[in-house]
């Protein structure tokens, strides 16, 4: 197993370690309000690690549940959107009954809770901070552009399944930033670029403004596999529960909630990413995280 | 309360049943899909040296060695007579799937990936194998036909022929799209008719 030896600018896992280290010491203070929030923190770095071991334990057949490109440079699991692309085009139905498995295992016991504790790009979002929707009538675009999620969701698998490629892979901006523009700053001069790379760029460049401009705008308007995993949270055992007899009724909740969620009331929305910080800065303890 | 408990005791099971059952057959495919790498999947294809001459080793400058320990099945090919031309794809890769339609279009292949024969200009000359780099019996032939120490990328094409008994090869990765130093669909037909020159004046 390679050790560091500080020398970034010759080492393969630089792109990993530097943005960990520099993203954990930026956003330090915002998580240090409690201790739930520190525990966040620790579990989204431990799983931007655990995304990228397979320098130790090589290429694995199992499935991230969020997202993260499997075509990255240490990428250990597959992606559920590939698996969802490669089942339609080869007609394969068991790949399709082990994606369905794995992501309903997960989603049935945590809810949507893959994106707040474990995915890389929610964590991206969460360093990058974003802005809350605050004028009503961007609140109503921003409800109805909730939707568009689900139609690529539903849209990835025909598509593929027509034309016999790879529909969405070949514009996913998470793969364009996590292992095209990696494999690029690895071996600049090994590649030339394909035909989706500008487009792929442009994908990048828009994302990149959208999770700047608007709070996990990634996840509220745009991310396939929450989309896949939100239904779950109506009926997942990990459930945020509001005591309403406790409920002051100050608005704390829904002014931190980074998904803009009407809490206390919608304590069970689908658009709920369990990342807890309604229950950290409740003044009388009315929010649990907890299975029941 | 007791209602949601069933739904969830229910919806665990179902998932837990999907998950073994499917995961069964589909972990090992999941961890080859996971392995092989779709440079054009992510907007990139890898650089390679242009054609100029047929190699008998490995070319210098890409990374291998030495002497190719051709297999079997493609000395027996070139002992027909015949020179090979391999295609190197898996179900869903993009770029393969572009060149394979170049290809028809162009008449050097005919038929789909699985059950690709070679055009009716070559029919006498030249065999096709296409090689699935997921399910092929034949699927680590392509660490042979890659000639850096990089990883194998799809699709990867290798014409082989025979001069005076040694055995004579080109390989190339990426789509045959004219970029990166990689042959255009013209380029493909020149290297197999070269090929097939060569093969008639030894």
């Amino acid at each position: 197993m390679p050790m560091c030896n500080f020398n970034c600018a010759s080492c393969p896992f630089a792109y990993i370690c530097v943005p960990m280290a520099i993203g954990a010491a930026v956003v330090w203070k915002r998580y240090a309000s409690s201790t739930m929030q520190k525990k966040r923190l620790a579990s989204q770095l431990a799983f931007l690690f655990l995304s990228n071991t397979a320098f130790m334990v090589g290429s694995t057949g199992l499935i991230y549940t969020f997202f993260y490109c499997w075509e990255a440079p240490l990428a250990s699991m597959a992606c559920p959107i590939g698996i969802l692309e490669h089942a339609a085009i080869e007609h394969s139905l068991t790949l399709l009954i082990y994606l369905v498995g794995f992501i309903s295992i997960v989603s049935m016991i945590f809810g949507r809770a893959a994106c707040g504790w474990a995915c890389p790009i929610g964590f991206l979002q969460d360093i990058l901070g974003g802005k809350k929707v605050k004028n009503e009538k961007r609140a109503k675009l921003d409800k109805k552009l909730r939707y568009l999620k689900y139609i690529i969701l539903l849209l990835i698998a025909p598509v593929s399944y027509i034309r016999g490629t790879m529909a969405y892979t070949n514009i996913c901006p998470v793969g364009g930033l996590t292992a095209t523009i990696p494999h690029l700053i690895l071996d600049p001069h090994g590649y030339t670029f394909g035909t989706y790379f500008i487009p792929k760029m442009l994908f990048v460049g828009g994302f990149i403004a959208l999770i700047v401009l608007l709070s996990r705008g990634w996840c509220r308007h745009l991310c396939p596999v929450g989309a896949m995993m939100a239904p779950f949270n109506k009926v997942s055992l990990l459930q945020l529960r509001v005591d309403m007899d406790k409920c002051i009724h100050c608005g704390k909740c829904e002014a931190i909630c980074p998904m803009d969620i009407k809490m206390p009331e919608d304590n069970k929305s689908l658009e709920c990413i369990r990342c807890g910080k309604c229950v950290s800065v409740c003044p009388v303890n009315a929010i649990k995280l907890g299975f029941r | 309360m007791h209602r949601i408990k069933v739904i969830q005791a229910i919806c665990i099971t179902v998932s837990f049943v999907l998950l073994i059952s499917g995961g069964y057959a589909a972990y090992n495919k999941s961890k080859t899909l996971n392995e092989s790498i779709c440079l054009g999947c992510i907007g990139l294809n890898p650089i390679v040296e242009s054609f100029s001459e047929f190699w008998v080793e490995y070319p210098r400058g890409y990374g291998k060695e030495g002497n190719v320990s051709h297999p079997q099945w493609v000395i027996d090919e070139l002992n027909k007579g015949k020179i090979v031309m391999l295609f190197f794809w898996y179900h869903g890769c993009e770029p393969c799937s572009r060149q394979w339609n170049d290809m028809l279009h162009a008449g050097i292949v005919e038929g789909t990936e699985e059950n690709g024969k070679i055009g009716v200009a070559y029919k006498n000359n030249v065999t096709l194998l296409t090689i699935d780099t997921i399910n092929s019996e034949r699927k680590d032939s392509i660490k042979l036909y890659n000639p850096s120490k990089k990883e194998d990328y799809n699709p990867t094409t290798a014409i082989i022929t025979m001069k005076n008994g040694s055995i004579l090869w080109y390989a190339f990765q990426g789509p045959a799209d004219g970029s990166g130093g990689r042959p255009s669909m013209r380029g493909l037909e020149e290297i197999l008719n070269y090929a097939l020159k060569i093969k008639e004046d030894g």
